[in-house]
């Protein structure tokens, strides 16, 4: 059984505290969950390629940047659920697919649901891929 | 750690909104003053008048008359009929009050008097006579400002000359009073210039050696024939002058005037500083009505301008509490934040509250040029704990209704566009 408290949303734009580090802007979720998550966060960061920013205030950050931490921040949730809404809008190529192949890795143990306009990032062998039509979900396979 | 991410990010929040948040706490101190300015009045009214009533040099002496009510077609007219109490009846009070001065009211004599200095009459001068035990004649500053509007003069040698020329029929005789005397003046007195008529003070002593102790006939001085007097005769003023040794002892006597006197019959204690002291109260009662007013005013003031800003603060912040609602804030946690944003402005606020002690003397001060006295102000503490904790919970509960209206769905203000 999944609750909604099992689900960690990622939102499309990426949300931060301009004036606070990145690093202080993952801790935020510390403040209302008891969560150890230095050295988890330090290999996804690396897994991202976002190491150097962590230091680096928010509002001095780059886009792909800031949306790249902000998929970390999701990450760092660890909860069941990994509901993803376009992780790739904000990033090129070469980061769409360093962040398509860690969520491809993440399926592995929780279930990752993404939303994207980039379908072929994501083409893997677990991967389910869905169409909405009408309001309903169809399976699709043949998006890519 | 947690605790430092913590002051971060509401040190981010307050800084994001650091406008409103100034405006808040500037209010907050402006309220906090004026709070403070009525703790002062009202803390005010227990000594003020105290203070006051002992800054007059005769307030150890009164007026006492015993009065009865006269019944009247109109229940609306009172009218009451006066009549001098007799030493008997004043004796048995000391026995409570333990023993003060008797002496007859030479106001009626003491009317026909006229105080020259350097040829020129001082008019409308109130003899007060006071109880002390000394040989000295003063005036208040009102006297003295109203000689020197007369003549010019110096303030070692005023030599005051006192005339009372009057008849008084004793058994249908007529007797002449003509009596002078000169008095050097000794000391100038600064009564509470509220009020104040020109005083000549001169002690019972001195009337007792002198006026009083004129012969009207062969073994009848003055004194002794005023006291003697029928209780209701004219001359007697219909009461007795009666002079305490302290306040602890006039107030006893004051208690049992108030225990045995009512609408019927009683004990009536007059004389000029309770006159003056009674319409101080009752502009003081007056004024305490609209500062009560004015509180409500205050107060009603307060809670506009309280939701005003701590609406706009939310608004500000709207954005955040959703972030902070996505990454696993509860409800209460978003309230916790909130709540702490505005506590900030509280606690800044209330470091106003530490003029207080400087705000006193500045107080004394006005009062003191004001009414001319002194007035030690004392504090109720209790009541500026009861007035910080009503405007904390007031702010409390604005800010729990204020986030309850706009913090139903956080997630929503994620939608709003930048």
């Amino acid at each position: 059984m999944i609750s909604k408290n099992d689900v960690t949303l990622v939102l499309q734009h990426p949300y931060f505290l301009g004036d606070l580090r990145i690093i202080d802007n993952l801790k935020i979720s510390s403040l209302f969950r008891h969560l150890n998550n230095r050295k988890i966060r330090q290999k996804y960061a690396k897994a991202l390629q976002i190491s150097h920013i962590l230091q680096r205030r928010a509002n001095v950050c780059s886009g792909g940047e800031k949306a790249r931490a902000n998929i970390l921040r999701g990450i760092l949730e660890r909860k069941q659920v990994l509901l993803i809404d376009e992780p790739t809008a904000h990033l090129d190529l070469k980061n769409s697919q360093i962040v398509a192949k860690l969520l491809s890795e993440l399926s592995a143990n929780k279930i990752v649901i993404v939303t994207t306009h980039q379908p072929s990032l994501f083409k893997s062998g677990n991967t389910i891929f869905l169409r909405i039509k009408d309001g309903i979900f169809h399976e699709d396979n043949n998006i890519v | 750690m947690k605790i430092i991410t913590l002051f971060k990010v509401i040190s981010n929040l307050y800084k994001r909104n650091i406008k409103k948040n100034r405006l808040m706490v500037i209010f907050m101190i402006f309220t906090n003053i004026t709070l403070m300015l009525f703790l002062l009045f009202f803390s005010s009214s227990e000594t003020l008048g105290a203070t006051l009533a002992q800054s007059y040099l005769e307030h150890l002496s009164v007026d006492v008359a015993l009065y009865e009510s006269q019944p009247t077609n109109n229940p609306l007219i009172n009218v009451k009929s006066y009549r001098r109490p007799s030493i008997d009846y004043l004796n048995s009070m000391m026995k409570v009050t333990d023993t003060f001065i008797i002496r007859p009211d030479y106001s009626p004599l003491l009317h026909e008097k006229e105080i020259m200095v350097l040829g020129k009459e001082i008019p409308n001068v109130l003899i007060t006579i006071i109880g002390e035990s000394t040989n000295e004649i003063g005036v208040n500053r009102a006297f003295y400002n109203e000689l020197n509007k007369l003549v010019s003069i110096n303030d070692d040698e005023i030599l005051l000359h006192f005339y009372v020329k009057t008849t008084i029929f004793i058994d249908d005789e007529e007797v002449l009073i003509d009596y002078y005397n000169q008095f050097p003046i000794t000391y100038i007195y600064d009564e509470p210039t509220y009020f104040s008529v020109p005083k000549l003070y001169i002690s019972q002593n001195i009337i007792d050696a002198t006026l009083g102790n004129i012969f009207l006939k062969p073994g009848l001085t003055l004194n002794n024939y005023l006291l003697n007097l029928n209780p209701e005769h004219e001359l007697s003023n219909y009461r007795f002058k009666c002079h305490f040794k302290s306040t602890a002892q006039k107030e006893t006597f004051m208690h049992i005037v108030k225990q045995v006197s009512n609408d019927e019959r009683g004990i009536e204690v007059s004389g000029d500083h309770i006159n003056k002291i009674d319409s101080f109260n009752a502009l003081y009662d007056y004024l305490s009505i609209l500062m009560k007013l004015f509180l409500v005013f205050v107060i009603i003031g307060s809670i506009v301008i309280y939701v005003v800003i701590a609406h706009t603060a939310l608004l500000t912040i709207l954005r955040q509490m959703a972030l902070f609602a996505v990454l696993g804030a509860s409800k209460r946690h978003l309230y916790e934040i909130y709540l702490f944003l505005i506590i900030i402005n509280f606690l800044l606020s209330a470091v106003s509250f530490l003029l207080l002690p400087s705000l006193l003397p500045v107080i004394s001060f006005i009062l003191h040029k004001l009414l001319g006295v002194y007035v030690v102000l004392k504090l109720n503490y209790t009541m500026l704990v009861v007035m910080l904790s009503a405007n904390l919970l007031l702010l409390i509960i604005l800010i729990t209704i204020i986030f309850l209206i706009n913090m139903r769905r956080p997630l929503l203000y994620l939608l709003i566009d930048d």
